[in-house]
C-alpha cells in the first residue's frame, strides 16, 4: 500500500483543480469534479467530497474502483492517486462550506 | 446525446484543458488532460494525443472514454462520453489540432516537449450537465 508522504499531502490539500474518474461493473469510464481533499492521518488514504453526480456516486457505490488527479491550475502539475472507496459518508456542515 | 456539443461550445476553446477519463480491461480507471478537445461534428470530437501511454493501452482494451469539460465563463461542468474509434496521424484532423498543440506550446514555453502524435477520433454517446 502507498503512503502519501508529507509534501504530497501538501500538494493534495492545496488549491489545485481535483477531478475523479470512476468506471461502472460494465466497464464505462466516468469523470466528475472533486473538492475538498484531506488526507488521512498517516497519508493510509485520502477523504474527498464528489460531485452530485449520479453516475460517479453509481460507480462508486459498485466497483469502488478510482482515480483521483490533483492539478495546479497555474502550472498543470499533476498527481494522481488510483484507489478503492472504503466508505461513502454523508456530507457534513464543514463540508457543505467546501463545496 | 442529451446536450449539443454546440449549446456548450465554450468548453472547447481551450481555455480549461479537459480532462480523459479511460478504463483498463481490469477495470482500473486512469484520468489525464487534454491539450485539445475539438468538435468535428454532433457526433464526433477530436482529442490531441500527445503523451498517452496509459490512455492508448487503454483504449486498445476497451474503447469506452469520457471527457469532463468546463464552460470557463457559466462555471458550468459537462461529461461527455465517448467511444474511440479512430487514431490520425496525418491528414485535416491530425493538422488542425497539430497547429492548435503547436499555438500553445509556444505561448507556453513548451515548444521541446510538445508534439502532438495523433489525432484520436471519439464518437459522442452522450453529453450531460454535472
Amino acid at each position: 500500500m502507498t503512503t502519501i508522504v508529507p509534501e504530497l499531502a501538501t500538494f493534495f490539500e492545496g488549491n489545485g483543480g481535483q477531478y475523479v474518474g470512476t468506471v461502472d461493473a460494465d466497464g464505462t469510464p466516468s469523470a466528475g469534479r472533486g473538492w475538498g481533499m484531506r488526507v488521512l492521518p498517516g497519508g493510509s488514504g485520502v477523504r474527498l467530497l464528489v460531485g452530485h453526480d449520479a453516475e460517479t456516486i453509481a460507480s462508486l457505490r459498485s466497483t469502488g474502483r478510482v482515480a483521483v488527479t490533483v492539478t495546479d491550475v497555474m502550472t498543470y502539475r499533476s498527481v494522481q492517486l488510483k484507489g478503492r472507496v472504503v466508505a461513502m459518508e454523508p456530507l457534513t456542515a464543514a463540508d457543505r462550506a467546501v463545496h | 446525446v442529451t446536450i449539443s456539443l454546440r449549446e456548450i461550445a465554450r468548453c472547447f476553446d481551450g481555455m480549461v484543458p479537459p480532462v480523459l477519463v479511460t478504463c483498463s480491461a481490469a477495470g482500473e480507471p486512469n484520468i489525464t488532460h487534454l491539450s485539445q478537445l475539438y468538435v468535428l461534428d454532433d457526433e464526433h470530437v477530436a482529442a490531441s494525443n500527445q503523451f498517452f501511454g496509459k490512455t492508448v493501452a487503454n483504449l486498445d482494451e476497451n474503447p469506452r472514454a469520457c471527457a469532463l469539460v468546463i464552460d470557463h465563463e457559466a462555471v458550468g461542468a459537462y461529461a461527455v462520453h465517448l467511444e474511440f474509434e479512430a487514431r490520425k496521424v496525418d491528414g485535416a484532423v491530425f493538422d488542425e489540432l497539430s497547429g492548435r498543440v503547436d499555438a500553445i506550446a509556444a505561448m507556453t514555453g513548451m515548444s521541446d516537449v510538445f508534439r502532438l502524435r495523433s489525432a484520436d477520433i471519439y464518437r459522442v454517446l452522450d453529453c450531460e450537465r454535472l
